[in-house]
Formats: structure tokens, sequence, C-alpha cells
């Protein structure tokens, strides 16, 4: 089973297709979750997921724009389709028929 | 301020491998962040990166077979060599005469060059071997390296330690630490970040130079010997040529052979790594 962060890594990288690199997969996780990430956190957690085969990752061209430096580029796997989808099914599952409205019961407002 | 970010920044960076490095810098460039914020961001990075590294053998193995074995052996010689040295300094100071040795002072200066030219050897090429083998953890094995041996040379247990603070001479081991010591072991970690030094012929001829000035360190052990059986007979103080009739090199103590084998072997093993690496890159015939 997929963590939170790596689904979330997973996620913003199908989104960004082609251009998902370091930066731009940060970019996404902040913009979704409104919340810091990590550039320490998510380089570690990108080579857990290509240790397990879940991505790949290369090194791209250099860009002006990074001071001639080059990306990290980062491509799921078939494998980390795979896990995505199980995690996002599971979250699907067990969330439904919940109401997170504040009630008796204490959702969370 | 600013300057110590950008240090610490630089610093965290070069323990980075160089793809990595070059991949995290261009983020922090396009995700505009500041010296602060890009070294609480690297700080997390290095510290996963040293705890993978750690789970290897190598670091244990620098951390056992050179840190723990060398800075008490370097910190020993260096004592040893102040020790011979400081009377000699008092007494030409002090009271403006020679400090009887047994030995001619061209002899006795002979010796004390020889054991600290030895010294520095070790130095450098224990610390050369340390940087080689340790790469990405250098800063690490380092760290403890320096930090040992100034452990043992601070700690004043050392009744020569004591003398020498007591008459205000405090400086002398300390400058003794610093120029045969540190200073060396710094250049020689400075220079195993450097590919071209790791090249068959140059470590082969490091290595030679190393075995060398252990066996004349070796043979100058048994000149204080010498001179006291001399000096007993009755006899003048011995020069250069008459040490190498009367020093017997068989007298050297299985102790300091011990010393002098644990303070060379690093350099053999960086050799007999560098000739196994030269040998397979010879072995590789070209295709066509």
């Amino acid at each position: 089973m997929l963590g939170e962060f790596e689904y979330l890594i997973l996620a913003a990288t199908v989104r960004l297709g082609d251009d998902a690199y370091g930066a731009a997969i940060v970019q996404e996780i902040e913009s979704a979750t409104r919340q810091k990430c990590s550039i320490g956190g998510l380089y570690t957690t990108l080579d857990r997921l290509e240790a397990k085969g879940m991505i790949k990752t290369w090194m791209g061209n250099p860009t002006p724009e990074r001071g001639g430096r080059s990306k990290r580029m980062v491509r799921v796997l078939a494998k980390g389709i795979e896990a995505a989808t199980a995690f996002y099914e599971a979250v699907s599952t067990v969330s439904r028929g919940t109401s997170w409205q504040a009630g008796p019961a204490g959702g969370r407002k | 301020m600013s300057r110590l970010w950008v240090s610490l920044r630089d610093v965290l960076l070069r323990s980075l491998d160089p793809a990595e490095r070059e991949a995290v810098s261009g983020d922090f460039v396009e995700l505009a962040m500041t010296d602060r914020q890009v070294v609480r961001s690297l700080v997390g990075l290095v510290m996963r990166r040293q705890l993978k590294l750690w789970r290897e053998w190598s670091p244990w193995f620098v951390l056992v077979a050179i840190v723990i074995p060398v800075c008490p052996l370097l910190e020993t010689l260096c004592n040893q060599l102040g020790h011979g040295i400081w009377p000699t300094l008092v007494m030409w100071l002090h009271h403006g005469g020679a400090y009887r040795t047994g030995l001619s002072p061209p002899a006795f200066w002979s010796g004390f060059s020889i054991r600290a030219v030895a010294l520095s050897t070790w130095s450098w090429t224990c610390a050369f071997a340390l940087g080689t083998l340790s790469r990405r953890t250098i800063w690490v094995t380092g760290g403890l390296f320096f930090g040992l041996y100034l452990a043992f040379a601070i700690g004043a247990v050392h009744p020569f330690h004591r003398i020498v603070w007591y008459a205000g001479w405090s400086w002398l081991p300390l400058l003794m630490s610093f120029l045969f010591v540190l200073l060396p072991a710094g250049c020689g970690i400075r220079e195993s970040n450097k590919p071209q030094n790791m090249k068959f012929p140059g470590v082969f001829f490091l290595a030679l130079w190393t075995v060398t000035m252990a066996v004349l360190a070796l043979w100058t052990r048994t000149w204080d010997q010498a001179a006291m059986d001399n000096w007993s007979r009755g006899g003048p103080a011995l020069t250069l040529l008459q040490l190498a009739h009367y020093a017997d090199p068989r007298k050297v103590g299985p102790i300091f052979l011990l010393t002098a084998a644990v303070l060379t072997a690093p350099m053999i093993y960086v050799l007999a790594k560098v000739y196994l690496q030269h040998a397979s890159d010879r072995a590789v015939i070209p295709q066509g």
C-alpha cells in the first residue's frame, strides 16, 4: 500500500506528463494541498518509488531559467499506476457514505 | 549572516552526488527559494542520504580501520616529537646552551626532521586514504578524524602536556599538532577529491615514499638507545656516520613496528585498490 505522500507524487507526475520533474512536482503538490512540500522529502520519496519499480527517473536537458542546470525528469511506470489506482480505490471505498460535516458523531469541519 | 547560509548551502550541496546536486540546485533556483529555505530543505535530504550511506560497510570500515586506530597513534607520535625537542628548545632559549642528547647537533636535527616528515607523511596519507574510501561520508568521517585527534591532543592526559602547560609552553604541542598532523591531514583530504591523484604510478610513488619514511622513522627510534650506550661508555656525541654503524635496526620495539604498520597500512590499501583498478582497465581489450 502506498503512503499519502507517495500517492501525491504519483498523481502530480501523471498530471504533469512529460513536464514532470522535481520543481514542477513540488509546485503541483503545493498548489493542490496548500502546504509546503520539501525538496528533500520529494527526492527521498522519488528514490524509494524508483527502487520499488513504480517510477523511472533520468537527467533531462539544462534550461536557462534553472541557471543552466539539468532537471531530474520523472515518469510513472505500470506498477506505479497500479499502486496509485489501488490507493485511490481504497480511499474512495472507505470514504463512501461518509460525511465530513460537523455533527453529533464528531466529524471534521 | 547571509554568507553563513550560503556557506552552509554549499557545504550541504557538496555532500550530494554530482547529478543530484545539479538537479536539486536547479530546483532551488526555479522555486526562487532563499538560502535559508534551501539550507532547511537540504539538511533533511543530506541526513537521509547519509543514513543510507551508513547502511553500507565502507564508512564503518574507514571508521574502524583508519579513524579509531590512527588518531591516537598520530597524537602519541606528535607528543613524542614535542617531548624530544622541548628540552633542547628550553635550554637554548632560556640558558643559551645546548642540551646534551648524546647525539651531535646535525644528527639530532636529522632525527627530528625524519620523524617530523614521517609524521606529516602518515597524517597526509592516512587522511588521503580516508578521503578516498569515504567519498560522500567524508564530512562525517573527516569530522570524526579531526575531532578525535583534537580530543586526544587537548585531553592533557599525557605527562608531557601537563609539564608543558605549567611551564607556559602550551602553544608548543598545539603548534606541532597543527604543523605535522592537522595541516597535512587537511591537505590529504583535499587531494583525495581529485580523480587525477588516483592514477597508478602516482599512488605507487606515494606508497613508496610512505614506506621509505616509515623505515627511516623506525631507524631513528634506535638512535637514542645507541646514544645512551655510547654515553655510558664515556664516548663523545654520536655523528650521523657513527649512527649508521652503531644504531641497530633490530632493536626497534614491537610496539613501534606495529604503530608504523597501522599508519602505513591505509596507503598500502589504496595502492592495492588502485592497482587492481589499473589491472582491470588494462584487461579490457578494445573491440574492433
